[in-house]
C-alpha cells in the first residue's frame, strides 16, 4: 500500500507547495503594493491641498486687483477739490457747469463705472448713472442746509443726458427716499477717506452696486458705483473652481454670488452655515454646516458638509476688495480626486483579493480533484493487486488441477491396463467355459477395441497436459531413423491396404539412409509420424499416401557464415526476432541444435490424396480441440492430434506446416522438419575410420549400411543392370523408378501386366546384341562362396527346381546363382507385384523370358506378395514353379526390402545391406552375413574396382568381426535349415530361439505327423525338380520323443523309410526328458543320429549338430 | 535419484535370482534362457515362461482330474503329462518342479495313488512358488526397464548383452 500513498501524496504535496509559494508571494507583494498605493494617495492629497491653496491664493490675488477702483475715486476727488474753490461749490449752477462735466468724463472713461456722483456738504448733489446705455443725470437743486429741516422736501431730479453730458429733455422727479435713506448719502461727504459699501443701484434698485466714496476736503465727496456682477465675473473668470462654487458675502450678510443652488448661506460672527431651501424659496429643515472663517491666511480649515445628498468640502476665509471686507466660502465637491483615487485603490485591492481568493479556490479544487483521482488510482491499484493475487491463485489452482488430472489420468491408464489384461484373460477362458462362446467372444473383442480407443484418447490427453505443463522433454536416444520410418509405414500399410490406400515410403534421394543413425527422441518422432499417417489414412479413401523424407546439413550455413561478422550480427538479431515470434521457448534449444556441427536437419513429408484441408482452416487445424466440421461427424477423436504434433515438432526444434498443393491435386501435404545429431557409435566410428582410409568416400554410421552407391555406379560399365518394375500402384512405381535412377540403375516400368511380355522381349533383343561385346570386356567375377558352392554348383538356370518353397525356408543365397560362374554381362532384376495381374500369365511371361536367356545374362525375379496370404499364389504351381533363385517378398515394397532387392544387383552387391536379417519368420530376408561373409571371398565387378572392392569388403569383415567379438555371438549355423518338432510349446519356442541365435533358419511343427509330411513333401519336390542331387530339405531335425498323434519314434522311423527312396539322410536329433534307457533305446532303434536330454541349450545343440553338419 | 532407483531395482532382481538359485528353484537353464533374449525378441524369457505357465496349468488340471478317482486313475496318461511337464520344466530351468515331477513319475509308475496325490500337492506347491517368484522377478524387471528407458534410453538397448 505504501507506493500507492506515495502516488497520492506526490501531486498533492506539489500543489501545496505551489500554493504556499503563491500565497507567500501575494503576502510579500500586497504590502508593497499597499505601501505604494498609500504613497500615491498621500501624493494625491497633497496635490488636492495644493489645488485648494492655489484657489485661495487665486482669490486673494484677484482681490488685490481691485485696488485701482479706489484710486480712481480718490484721484477724481483730488482733481475736483483742486479745480473748484469753495465758492464755486456753493452754487448749484457752478456745480452743474464745472463738476458735471468732470463727472461725465469720469463716467465715460473709468471702466466698469456705471454710477458717478458728487455730493456736497451742503447737500448739493449731482451725479450721472447709466441705465440701458443711456446716461441720466441725477441732481438736486436745493442745498442741504436749506432743507435740513425738511428732508422730505429734498428733491432729486433725473434728466437724460446726451453724449457730452448736456442735459436735455424733461427732468423727472426722482423718488428721493431711495437715496436719502442710504446711509452713505449722508455720511459720504463727511468722510475724507475712501469708503466702500454695497448698495442697490439708483436707477431701479435691482442690481447690487459697489459704491466707492472719496472725500473732498470736507466740502463734499465723490462716489463711484461699480456693478457687483462685473466683479464676480472677474473672479469666476480668473480662477478655476473644478466644479466647485465660490460664495462671496459682505460681513453684513449680503450675498454677492449665488453659491450652491437651493441653499442660502448665513454668516453669523464669522461662522457660516447653510439653509436648505425648497423650490419655492422656503426654508426646509435646519441649517447645515457650521464653519468658522479664519481671517489669517494659510490656515484654511476644510469641513465636509453634505448638502442635498452630495458632499462638499467647504472652506471659508475673508478677503478685502477695494476696501470692502468680504467673506468667501469655497465649496468643492467632495469626491472628486482623492476620494476617487482612494475608491479606485480600494476596488483594485478588492479585485486583487478576489483574484487571490479565486486562485486559492482553484488550487484547492485542483488538489481536491487530484486527491480524488489519486484515491481512485489507489483503489484501482488495490483492485489490481487483488486481481493479480486472484489470477495467481487461479493459475496455481489450474496447475494443481491439471497435475491432479494428469495423475488421475495416469491412474485411469493403470486401471485400463488392468481391464485390458482382464479382457485378455477372459478371452482365454471364455471358449472353454461357455458354449455360447461366439457372442461373448465378439463382445470381448469389442470391449478390447473400446478399451484400446479409450487408452488412445487418454494418451493424447495426457500428452496435451504434458505439453501444456511444458513437462514434455526430449528423451534423447540413439536410433535408426530409416528403420523407424519403415516401421511406421509398415504399421499403417495393412490399414491402408484394407481401405485400398497404398502407403508408400519414398526414399527420395537416399539421404536418410546415409545418415540414418541419429540421436534424438525416437518415441516422439514416431508419435508425430504415426499421428500424421493415421490422419492421412483416415481421410484418404482412395489413392495413396506418400511418406517422403530427406536430410540436409543444417549447420553448414552457420559454419560458413560465422566469419562474416555483420551477417552473423544480422542473424543474431533475426534470431532474436524469431525468438520473440516463436511462442515456444525452445528456440534456444533449436539454436544450440543448429549450431551443433553434427546436426542434420531432417525433413518429413506426408502427402495424401484425401479430401484435403480448406485453405482458411489450415491454420486452425493445429489448434487444440479443433476438428474440421465435416470430418468430425464421421470420425472420432479429441481433436488434439495435430495440436500435439505441432507441439512435439516445435519441441524438437522444427516447424510443421501444410504445403500448398498444385491446383488439381487432391489431398493434404504436411511437412515438418526436425533436427537430430548424427551419432557415431564405437563400432561405426571404427568402421568409418577404416572406411575413410580405404575408400575415401563416405559411409554411414550404421554398421550395416548401404553406402557409396553412387561411387559404385560410376564404374564405366555401360551395360548396367536393369530393373523391370511391374507394380499395382502407379505412384509407387514412379517413386521407385525415381529412386533407382538416382542410384544409377536403369529402370523399366511396366504399367499393365500384359505389357510385361513385350517389354521383356524387347529387352532380351537388346541384350542379345550387346552381349558379346560386353562379355569380352567384362572381367572375371569369381564369387566362390565357401558354403554355398556345394549346393549350387550343379544347378543350371533353366532347370532350377523349386526347392522347399513353403514360405519358410526360401534359400536366398543369391550369390549361388550359376550365372555368376561365368562372365557377367548384364543383370536383370524383375520386380513383380503378384496383385498386378493374373499370376499365371505373369509367371508364364517370365518363364518365357528366362528360357531363351543366354548364358551371359542373368536375371532374378522378386515377387511381391500380400503379407497375409503368404505364398498363396505359389501353392500348386506345377510346371510354372518358381526357380529357387526367385525371391518372394511380402509387401510393402519399400525400406529394407527395397534395399535388399537393390543389393541383388551386381553393382551394389557385396555391400552390406541396410538392415540386418530378422527372425526366421521373414523368409524373404537375406542375411547380410551371407553377403559379406567372413569366409566368403570378395566379389569383384571390374578389374578397376578390384582393389577398392576388396578393401571395402575387408572393412565390412572387420566391422563384422568387431561386432561379433563384442557381442560374442558367433553364428555357426548360419544358413542351416532346422526342423523342430515338439508338442510342448515351451520346448518348441526355446528350440527355435536357440537355433535362431545360432543363425539357423527354423521351421516348426507340433507333432510327428506334421514333421513327417513336411519332410516327405520337401523330398518329393526336390526329386521333381532336381534329379540325383544330394540336397537335403533340412540340415537337421530336432525331434521330441513324446508327441501326440505321432510320436517321435514313429516319425523317425517313417522318415528314415522315406529317405531311403531318395537316397538322402537327414540328421535327426532326438529330444527327450527321459533319462532312463527304454525310450532312448527305442529312439536309437528308430534311427536317430543323436540324442539330447532336455533342457536344450546352445551348447548341447551345437555339440549334437556339429557332428553331422560340418 | 532415478538412476539410483534403477540400480536398486537391478539389485533387487539379482537378489531374487540369487535366492531362487540358492533354493534350487531354478538352475542354469534359466540363465541359458536369458541369454537367448536379444534385440529381436526382447521379451523372450517372459514369453517363454508365460507359455510354460499356460501349459503347466493345463497339465496340472489334467493331472488333478486324472487323480480324482482312485480306481479310475489312468497312470499311463498321467505319465505322458508328467513327461511333458518335466520336459518343459527342465527347458525353462525350473529345477525343483522338475524334480518333483520325477518323483511323481516314479510314484505313478508304481501306481501309488497316495504317493501320486502327495506328489501332486507338492508339485502344485512348487509350481505356485515358482510362479509367484518369477512373476515378482518379471515385475521388477519391467519396472527396471521402464525406469531405465525413461531416464537412460541408451542403456536399455545394451542391457540384453549384459546378461
Amino acid at each position: 500500500m505504501k507506493p500507492t500513498s506515495c502516488i497520492v501524496l506526490r501531486p498533492v504535496s506539489c500543489l501545496f507547495f505551489l500554493m504556499f509559494v503563491l500565497l507567500s508571494l501575494a503576502g510579500l507583494l500586497i504590502p508593497l503594493w499597499i505601501n505604494r498605493v498609500t504613497r500615491i494617495e498621500s501624493q494625491v492629497n497633497l496635490i488636492v491641498y495644493n489645488i485648494n491653496q492655489e484657489l485661495f491664493s487665486g482669490i486673494e490675488r484677484t482681490s488685490t486687483l481691485f485696488s485701482p477702483i479706489n484710486a480712481s475715486a480718490i484721484n477724481l476727488a483730488r482733481f475736483l477739490s483742486s479745480s473748484l474753490d469753495e465758492n464755486e461749490l456753493r452754487s448749484s449752477s457752478h456745480i452743474q457747469s464745472k463738476v458735471a462735466h468732470t463727472l461725465f468724463l469720469a463716467l465715460s472713461t473709468v471702466p466698469y463705472v456705471s454710477e458717478v456722483a458728487y455730493i456736497g456738504l451742503d447737500g448739493l448733489f449731482f451725479g450721472y448713472y447709466v441705465k440701458g446705455g443711456q446716461p441720466f443725470a441725477l441732481y438736486s437743486n436745493s442745498t442741504f442746509s436749506s432743507t435740513q429741516n425738511a428732508p422730505k422736501d429734498f428733491t432729486l431730479y433725473a434728466q437724460p443726458a446726451n453724449g457730452t453730458g448736456e442735459l436735455y429733455g424733461e427732468a423727472i422727479m426722482f423718488p428721493p427716499s431711495d437715496i436719502f435713506n442710504k446711509i452713505w448719502f449722508q455720511s459720504a461727504p463727511n468722510n475724507s477717506n475712501v469708503y466702500a459699501s454695497v448698495e442697490t443701484d439708483w436707477a431701479d434698485s435691482q442690481d447690487l452696486m459697489l459704491l466707492v466714496n472719496a472725500g473732498l476736503d470736507r466740502r463734499g465727496a465723490v462716489t463711484f458705483g461699480y456693478p457687483v456682477k462685473s466683479f464676480i465675473d472677474f473672479f469666476t473668470a480668473g480662477v478655476c473652481f473644478y466644479n466647485g462654487s465660490l460664495i462671496l458675502a459682505t460681513k453684513d450678510g449680503i450675498m454677492l454670488t449665488e453659491g450652491i443652488p437651493n441653499t442660502q448661506m448665513i454668516l453669523i460672527d464669522n461662522r457660516v452655515s447653510f439653509n436648505l431651501l425648497g423650490p419655492d424659496g422656503d426654508r426646509v429643515g435646519r441649517a447645515v454646516g457650521n464653519i468658522t472663517c479664519h481671517s489669517d491666511e494659510g490656515m484654511l480649515t476644510d469641513s465636509v458638509t453634505s448638502i442635498w445628498g452630495s458632499k462638499y468640502v467647504i472652506s471659508c476665509s475673508s478677503v478685502e476688495i477695494a476696501g470692502l471686507q468680504l467673506v468667501y466660502v469655497l465649496a468643492l465637491p467632495y469626491s472628486r480626486l482623492s476620494a476617487f483615487i482612494h475608491n479606485n485603490i480600494m476596488s483594485a485591492f478588492i479585485f486583487l483579493m478576489i483574484l487571490i481568493g479565486f486562485m486559492v479556490i482553484t488550487i484547492c479544487t485542483f488538489v481536491y480533484l487530484i486527491v480524488i483521482a489519486a484515491r481512485r488510482e489507489m483503489n484501482l491499484c488495490g483492485a489490481l493487486i487483488k486481481q493479480m493475487e486472484a489470477t495467481r491463485q487461479a493459475e496455481r489452482k489450474s496447475m494443481n488441477k491439471s497435475l491432479a488430472f494428469a495423475r488421475a489420468s495416469h491412474d485411469i491408464r493403470a486401471s485400463l491396463a488392468g481391464i485390458t489384461g482382464l479382457i485378455e484373460m477372459s478371452h482365454n477362458i471364455v471358449p472353454k467355459l461357455d458354449p455360447s462362446g461366439p457372442e461373448l467372444h465378439t463382445n470381448l473383442l469389442q470391449m478390447e477395441a473400446c478399451n484400446k480407443d479409450l487408452l488412445g484418447i487418454l494418451n493424447t490427453i495426457l500428452d496435451t497436459i504434458k505439453i501444456d505443463a511444458s513437462k514434455m522433454q526430449l528423451e534423447e536416444e540413439e536410433f535408426d531413423i530409416d528403420r523407424l520410418l519403415e516401421d511406421v509405414v509398415d504399421l499403417f500399410h495393412p490399414v491402408g491396404m484394407k481401405k485400398g490406400v497404398d502407403i508408400i515410403l519414398d526414399p527420395y534421394d537416399g539421404s536418410i539412409m546415409k545418415s540414418s543413425r541419429v540421436r534424438g527422441d525416437r518415441v516422439k518422432l514416431k508419435q508425430i509420424l504415426c499421428n500424421l499417417l493415421s490422419n492421412a489414412v483416415k481421410f484418404t479413401s482412395e489413392g495413396h499416401v506418400v511418406v517422403r523424407s530427406w536430410a540436409r546439413k543444417s549447420s553448414l550455413e552457420t559454419g560458413i557464415l560465422a566469419s562474416n561478422k555483420s551477417y552473423s550480427l544480422m542473424r543474431r538479431i533475426s534470431c532474436l526476432f524469431s525468438q520473440v515470434d516463436r511462442a515456444y521457448s525452445e528456440s534456444e534449444v533449436v539454436k544450440s541444435i543448429q549450431l551443433d556441427p553434427n546436426c542434420m536437419e531432417f525433413i518429413f513429408e506426408v502427402n495424401d490424396t484425401g479430401k484435403g484441408i480448406p485453405k482458411e482452416q489450415q491454420k486452425s487445424v493445429f489448434e487444440n480441440y479443433v476438428q474440421l466440421k465435416e470430418t468430425s461427424s464421421g470420425t472420432q477423436g479429441t481433436g488434439l492430434g495435430l495440436g500435439i504434433v505441432q507441439s512435439l515438432v516445435r519441441l524438437m526444434g522444427g516447424e510443421i506446416e501444410i504445403m500448398d498443393k498444385e491446383i488439381g491435386e487432391k489431398g493434404t501435404c504436411f511437412r515438418f522438419n526436425t533436427f537430430f545429431s548424427i551419432c557415431s557409435t564405437d563400432i561405426s566410428a571404427n568402421a568409418r575410420d577404416v572406411d575413410v582410409e580405404a575408400h575415401g568416400g563416405h559411409i554411414s554410421s550404421g554398421s550395416f549400411r548401404h553406402s557409396g552407391s553412387i561411387n559404385r555406379t560410376q564404374s564405366p560399365k555401360s551395360e548396367a543392370s536393369q530393373v523391370i518394375l511391374l507394380l499395382q500402384s502407379a505412384k509407387r512405381s514412379v517413386i521407385l523408378q525415381n529412386y533407382m535412377e538416382r542410384q544409377g540403375i536403369k529402370v523399366h516400368t511396366v504399367k499393365q501386366y500384359h505389357q510385361l511380355s513385350p517389354t521383356l522381349k524387347k529387352i532380351k533383343r537388346k541384350l542379345g546384341l550387346s552381349q558379346y561385346s560386353s562379355s569380352a570386356k567384362s572381367d572375371v567375377n569369381s564369387r566362390s562362396d565357401a558354403h554355398t558352392s556345394h549346393a549350387s554348383s550343379t544347378r543350371s538356370l533353366k532347370e532350377v527346381p523349386l526347392s522347399a518353397l513353403d514360405g519358410t525356408d526360401n534359400d536366398l543365397l543369391f550369390h549361388s546363382n550359376p550365372c555368376t560362374m561365368g562372365s557377367l554381362v548384364s543383370f536383370i532384376l524383375i520386380v513383380i507385384d503378384t496383385g498386378a495381374g493374373p499370376f499365371r500369365e505373369i509367371s508364364r511371361a517370365i518363364a518365357e523370358f528366362r528360357r531363351d536367356l543366354n548364358n551371359g545374362c542373368c536375371s532374378r525375379v522378386v515377387w511381391l506378395d500380400k503379407p497375409g496370404s503368404e505364398s498363396s499364389n505359389f501353392r500348386g504351381l506345377g510346371e510354372h514353379a518358381l526357380p529357387q533363385s526367385d525371391i518372394v517378398m511380402s509387401k510393402p515394397f519399400h525400406g529394407s526390402r527395397l534395399y535388399q532387392t537393390i543389393s541383388l544387383l551386381p553393382e551394389l552387391r557385396g555391400m552390406p545391406l541396410p538392415r540386418k536379417g530378422e527372425t526366421s519368420h521373414d523368409v524373404e530376408n537375406i542375411d547380410p552375413l551371407r553377403v559379406a561373409s567372413p569366409s566368403g571371398s570378395t566379389i569383384n565387378i571390374t578389374k578397376k574396382d578390384v582393389k577398392e572392392q576388396s578393401s571395402e569388403d575387408d572393412v565390412f569383415r572387420k566391422v563384422e568381426e568387431i561386432k561379433e567379438q563384442k557381442t560374442g555371438k558367433v553364428k555357426p549355423l548360419t544358413g542351416k535349415k532346422i526342423l523342430v518338432a515338439d508338442d510342448d510349446p515351451v520346448g518348441l519356442r526355446i528350440a527355435t530361439s536357440v537355433a535362431l541365435q545360432l543363425g539357423a533358419v527354423t521351421s516348426s511343427c507340433r507333432n510327428g505327423e506334421e514333421a513327417l509330411e513336411l519332410v516327405c513333401k520337401s523330398l518329393k519336390d526336390e526329386t521333381n525338380t532336381r534329379a540325383s542331387m544330394n540336397l537335403k530339405p533340412f540340415d537337421c531335425i530336432l525331434m521330441d520323443c513324446e508327441m501326440p498323434v505321432m510320436n517321435g519314434i514313429e516319425a523317425t522311423r517313417r522318415m528314415r523309410q522315406e529317405e531311403g527312396f531318395y537316397g538322402v539322410h537327414i540328421p535327426i536329433v532326438a529330444l527327450t526328458a527321459h533319462v532312463r534307457g527304454e525310450e532312448i533305446d527305442m529312439m536309437i532303434e528308430a534311427g536317430v543320429d543323436d540324442l539330447l536330454t532336455k533342457p536344450l541349450n546352445k551348447e548341447n545343440l551345437m555339440k549334437a549338430v556339429s557332428k553331422f553338419i560340418f | 535419484m532415478l538412476g539410483f532407483h534403477v540400480e536398486r531395482l537391478l539389485a533387487e532382481m539379482n537378489r531374487l535370482l540369487a535366492l531362487l538359485f540358492h533354493q534350487g528353484v531354478l538352475d542354469e537353464q534359466f540363465l541359458q534362457l536369458q541369454q537367448l533374449q536379444d534385440e529381436s525378441s526382447p521379451n523372450f524369457v517372459s514369453e517363454v515362461v508365460n507359455i510354460y505357465f499356460h501349459e503347466s496349468e493345463k497339465l496340472l488340471k489334467n493331472l488333478r482330474a486324472l487323480l480324482a478317482d482312485r480306481e479310475l486313475s489312468d497312470y499311463k496318461r498321467m505319465g505322458i503329462h508328467l513327461n511333458q511337464l518335466m520336459g518343459s520344466s527342465s527347458s525353462i530351468g525350473a529345477k525343483r518342479v522338475r524334480n518333483v515331477c520325477v518323483a511323481f513319475r516314479a510314484a505313478s509308475d508304481q501306481t501309488n495313488w497316495p504317493g501320486c496325490l502327495r506328489a501332486l500337492e507338492l508339485l502344485e506347491y512348487e509350481y505356485c512358488y515358482l510362479k509367484n517368484n518369477l512373476h515378482e522377478l518379471f515385475q521388477v524387471e519391467q519396472q527396471r526397464i521402464l525406469a531405465s528407458s525413461v531416464r537412460h534410453p541408451v542403456h536399455q538397448q545394451q542391457h540384453p548383452n549384459n546378461h
